[in-house]
């Protein structure tokens, strides 16, 4: 009998064109042996279904591969599951733009070694090129830009040539009209210049009009002025335009560029959008500022907790900083006091005990590795007991990202607002986070600031990467007010600070895609 | 001037080598098909203008270029298609069933979605002749011998034959064996013909 299945499975494999190696086919053998002969069919062409799904290299099955399949096919029944994922920074994989083939390609297939903390210099510069070369795709796609079309009505269609900077030093007349994409330096003292992949050139800012948005240093934008001895004068600055999430998508397929364990986007799955949609009561809680060290905040924990016992949310995010403030020496032992009050607290609640994932995301404050980004998760130390306590905790890194069925969210704890404020180069005065919302969606990125003021890991920079644009993007800001602003089917928000404010929090419906401001009465 | 681009289209398919597949041109097929449809829009404004003034000729020949336009620019982007489609169906007998990675990324998401329903109905159909399956892709050519001498060029490990029987693949190994069972593997350039 088994003779006869060897031969059986084997010739199957071949029809397919695979060559299994002898260890594979006796593990596969093995996994089918408990079933009857007709399910053992069955079985044999979804195994080679999901063979044919993943990208392999070589046509030899060995057992890695085979082991791979066969989980696959496993899972089907068990999609469920993986309606949440929350996955941290330091595992977002990192893809390059490909300017010949027009793709993005993942590294890993490209070969090349996983990222390592402690790069080289020259990945300092792959950085910036890596966030050009992406929005220079996306810029030079846009309607604005692309070639003229014969036929065009020339005369209201208002159509641009994006220009490289080796173009404008090469040039000895004047230039007029030009609009140039690239990244706004400082390479002398108080001297701005723009800078892309060819070169730099000084920028001459007395004329430039600003349009909406916060304009910092190293944030790339859309220069448009005309050139003169070795200068080039703006006469009006822009973001590059951002492009909402489906049109990048129509244009790359199902690329799983958010991450997690599919290799397809979780948009695609209609599966995961009809537990989306069925379950209409499904909530995502947004608190910051959780200080677990002070009473009142516990307190209003609990009624918290009171009040969503009955019907507990799928999952809370509760942002650092976990403590009020630095304790020195005794720091890591008051959090993890705190830590166990709100362990005993939640106990109480059996259902959301049971029911609702709890994230913790670090600020910068936290004890463990603090000031660069993205920043590792709390330490083990710390987070052991309650961990044993509350099995359904996660503690992962800021930033970090959530797939909750085919919804996209990032959470990013920092006091990013004003800093951005700070270190722009003309302060706008009105709507600050109207603007703050533009530019990070168009810079396609957390954090554009210059390296000194927000630091990154060189080689994790694609972490903090918004492109394409995720639904929700939940903006922690302990010194700016609450906001909620939706720009090109993005939504952005800050619950505003939970321990230092009025006890503010947001509750996101993924059903409807609606956010509702809350906040726990005193 | 009109379908210039998709003229462009149909030339880069026609200096490529045989055998060998380019990037997919997305650009420039979404450029014809913007320009397809500013012809298709122009048109129809005047087409209703004819048909509600009657005695208003002028448009007619206008029409009849652009609605040519259209016809050319659509025979080009399918000749296009199908072209590249037959290339890769020609790669599926070719190489297997597992495309290099290289032509692999030259192709469009929807090409390797094509292959890949390709290969299935093909393995399906090999599988269901006979009472054990026919491999149709084997012998492409008549074989002049049953066996063959072939020499392992790469370390693959153990793999299992039809009858059972395993051959370890080491590199520089010799090996005298069925036709039918290594030239899958010579094809993939794993083992070597000694002649």
């Amino acid at each position: 009998m088994t003779s006869k299945m060897r031969s059986h499975v084997l010739s199957a494999f071949k029809m397919h064109g695979y060559s299994v190696r002898s260890d594979a086919i006796n593990y596969l053998l093995e996994v089918l042996s408990p079933i009857n002969e007709v399910e053992q069919e069955d079985w044999i062409d979804r195994v080679l279904e999901s063979l044919q799904k993943q990208n392999l290299t070589s046509n030899i099955i060995d057992v890695d591969i085979l082991d791979l399949a066969v989980k696959d096919c496993d899972n089907v029944d068990e999609e469920s599951d993986q309606a949440l994922t929350v996955m941290s920074a330091f595992d977002v994989p990192k893809f390059f733009y490909n300017s010949e083939r027009k793709k993005f390609i993942r590294s890993d297939e490209l070969g090349y070694s996983p990222p390592s903390l402690l790069a080289v210099a020259a990945n300092k510069a792959e950085l910036f090129q890596d966030r050009y070369k992406m929005l220079y795709q996306r810029t030079s796609r846009h309607k604005l830009f692309t070639p003229l079309i014969p036929g065009f009505d020339e005369a209201n269609a208002r159509k641009f040539q994006l220009q490289n900077i080796e173009y404008l030093l090469g040039c000895t007349a004047k230039l007029r009209e030009i609009i140039v994409l690239g990244m706004i330096t400082q390479l002398k003292e108080a001297k701005y210049y723009l800078e892309d992949l060819t070169g730099a050139v000084e920028m001459d800012l007395s004329e430039a009009k600003f349009h909406a948005g916060l304009f910092t240093e190293n944030s790339f934008v859309l220069a448009e002025g005309w050139y003169e001895d070795e200068v080039f004068h703006v006469t009006a600055f822009g973001f590059p335009p951002p492009e909402p999430a489906k049109t990048t998508r129509a244009y790359y397929g199902n690329i799983n560029f958010f991450g997690g364990p599919s290799p397809h986007c979780g948009k695609a799955s209609s599966k995961l959008l009809q537990i989306e949609q069925e379950n209409e009561d499904a909530m995502i809680l947004f608190l910051s500022d959780v200080w677990l060290d002070q009473e009142s905040v516990l307190k209003k924990l609990e009624t918290l907790f009171i009040g969503f016992s009955e019907c507990p949310p799928v999952c809370m995010v509760l942002c650092g900083s976990f403590c009020s403030a630095p304790y020195g020496p005794n720091h890591p032992s008051l959090l993890k006091e705190g830590l166990s009050n709100l362990a005993r607290m939640i106990c109480r609640f059996p259902q959301i005990h049971q029911q609702t994932r709890l994230v913790f995301v670090p600020s910068s404050d936290d004890l463990g590795l603090g000031r660069i980004l993205p920043r590792p998760p709390l330490p083990n130390l710390i987070t052991e007991d309650f961990q044993r306590k509350i099995p359904n905790a996660i503690f992962t890194s800021n930033p970090c990202r959530i797939q909750y069925c085919t919804q996209e969210i990032v959470v990013y704890r920092e006091d990013i607002v004003k800093k951005m404020c700070r270190n722009s180069i003309r302060c706008p005065s009105t709507d600050i986070s109207n603007q703050f919302v533009k530019s990070i969606i168009a810079q396609g990125h957390l954090s554009p600031l210059p390296l000194h003021v927000s630091p990154v890991y060189w080689t994790f920079d694609h972490a903090l990467s918004l492109y394409p644009l995720p639904d929700l993007v939940c903006i922690c800001d302990g010194l700016s007010d609450p906001f909620d602003v939706t720009q090109i089917e993005c939504i952005c928000a800050n619950p505003g600070s939970f321990g230092a404010g009025d006890f503010n929090f947001k509750v996101y419906y993924p059903s409807s895609k609606k956010l509702e401001e809350s906040k726990v009465e005193s | 001037m009109f379908g210039e681009k998709a003229l462009d289209l149909i030339r880069e398919l026609h200096r490529s080598r045989d055998g060998t597949l380019g990037p997919y041109n997305e650009d420039v097929v979404r450029q014809i098909l913007e320009e397809m449809q500013i012809l298709y829009e122009a048109n129809q404004e005047d087409v209703a203008q004819v048909v509600q003034n009657d005695s208003d000729q002028s448009s007619l020949t206008a029409i009849q270029v652009r609605h040519d336009s259209l016809q050319r620019n659509k025979r080009c982007l399918l000749a296009y298609l199908y072209n590249r489609l037959m290339k890769i169906r020609d790669m599926r007998w070719e190489f297997g069933s597992v495309l290099p990675p290289d032509i692999r990324r030259n192709m469009s998401e929807r090409e390797v979605q094509w292959f890949s329903n390709y290969n299935r109905s093909l393995s399906s159909y090999m599988r269901s002749i006979g009472p054990r399956g026919l491999d149709l892709t084997q012998d492409l050519k008549p074989p002049q011998n049953v066996f063959i001498e072939v020499r392992c060029v790469e370390d693959r490990g153990e793999i299992e034959l039809d009858d059972g029987s395993r051959i370890l693949l080491k590199k520089n190994s010799m090996h005298f064996l069925p036709r039918s069972q290594c030239e899958r593997l010579i094809r993939q350039g794993i083992l070597k013909q000694v002649a």
